[in-house]
């Protein structure tokens, strides 16, 4: 085997004979797989986060476009009404609305404080949906200093550079209802202090 | 708004048309390179399932810096240095860690059956011989043994001029034939 010639010609050989399993290629494609899952799966969950949030931004931006910019919602019938008339106390302190429209999921309950120990419970008051909306939006804007409450709500500095008082609330009463009917068909409902009637 | 996601949507497809050619074409590369990648592998190893899985590695890493690679038409040189490259290290890695193979020497293992075609003595011999050889000469060796590689083609696999590959040949095989005289 010294000559040169054949010992390229066995070299050749050798390796002619070394061929790969037929599961190589197969395994190739496994390993390259496995290696790209990762960030196959990145991209999908990435494309997935941004077609949900270009979509819920855009039916956002299609409520906000809808929806009238003052209004406020009135009762639809006498009935309701009366239920709002009688779940709203005679006075009403802006902290109590406040609560009210914070959470809206439980604005049907009494909800109860626990200050210093002593709890404390609030009023329970019906609030339409924009006046809500646009009471959010006020708290968020003055928490990040994009709305200003004295512009908000007009003057409060006399010429002087006094504080002024703040203005009172004024609640105007519904008009009383006339009593209905006496009908055997209508089911008379008690209304309680724990607002159950509403629901 | 819609502007803004349609943009991305058209982005994110073309991204995708991009990556499926980037893979089709790595497909044909290794449907091209795989067995010479292996044989290059078990020149160093001589034994498959350790030649399959270096040879593996190497396409996996090819795999992963594919689309950086300028000049496609490298990819079975770049291929062939990198593959020998993992099997001089795995070898390395396995003298190091096997006392039975230190103990063996150079060869690794028994003769396979695919020997048969040489007998198992001589074809120690000459596997001894070339693990002997420094490894630039070791490589032109094998690839120039390789079926169909002629100089130009064991030249660009190398990255060397063709003066260059006759010349470390010539180097070669006057050393194997001092070795199996």
């Amino acid at each position: 085997m010294t000559n040169p010639d054949d010992i390229q010609h066995d070299l050749e050989a050798l390796l002619a004979a070394a061929d790969p399993s037929p599961a190589f290629v197969r395994g190739i494609h496994e390993a390259i797989a496995a290696e790209a899952a990762p960030w196959r799966r990145r991209l999908v969950r990435g494309a997935w986060v941004v077609g949900t949030t270009t979509f819920a931004s855009a039916i956002v931006a299609g409520v906000f476009a809808v929806r009238p910019p003052t209004g406020r919602v009135q009762p639809a019938s006498s009935a309701a009404a009366a239920s709002a008339t009688s779940a709203v106390p005679p006075s009403v302190s802006p902290a109590d609305v406040v609560v009210a429209s914070l959470h809206p999921a439980s604005s049907r309950h009494q909800r109860t404080h626990t200050a210093g120990g002593a709890k404390t419970v609030s009023t329970e008051v019906l609030v339409p949906d924009d006046e809500r909306l646009a009471l959010i939006h006020l708290l968020q804007g003055l928490k990040e200093d994009r709305a200003s409450v004295p512009t908000t709500l007009g003057p409060t500095f006399d010429a002087d550079g006094k504080l002024l008082p703040p203005e009172p609330v004024v609640i105007v009463p519904l008009p009383e209802l006339a009593p209905p009917e006496s009908d055997s068909s209508i089911r008379t409902v008690k209304t309680g202090t724990s607002g159950g009637a509403h629901r | 708004m819609h502007d803004v996601a349609e943009r991305l949507a058209g982005r994110l497809l073309s991204a995708e048309g991009a990556r499926d050619d980037l893979s089709r074409e790595f497909e044909a590369r290794l449907a091209d390179s795989s067995t010479l990648a292996f044989r290059v592998a078990y020149s160093v190893l001589r034994q498959k399932q350790d030649a399959e899985d270096v040879a593996q590695d190497a396409f996996v890493r090819a795999h992963r810096r594919f689309s950086q690679l300028r000049d496609r038409e490298r990819f079975r040189a770049w291929l062939v240095r990198m593959t020998f490259r993992l099997a001089l290290d795995r070898r390395r890695s396995d003298l190091r860690r096997s006392a039975r193979e230190l103990v063996a020497g150079p060869i690794a293992g028994p003769p396979t059956p695919d020997d048969t075609a040489v007998s198992a003595e001589r074809a120690a011999r000459l596997w001894a011989a070339i693990d002997a050889l420094p490894e630039k000469l070791r490589l032109v060796t094998v690839l120039a043994a390789m079926e169909g590689e002629r100089i130009s083609d064991v030249a660009r696999l190398v990255g060397a001029p063709e003066g260059t590959i006759k010349s470390r040949l010539f180097d070669a095989r006057r050393i194997l034939a001092e070795k199996l005289r």
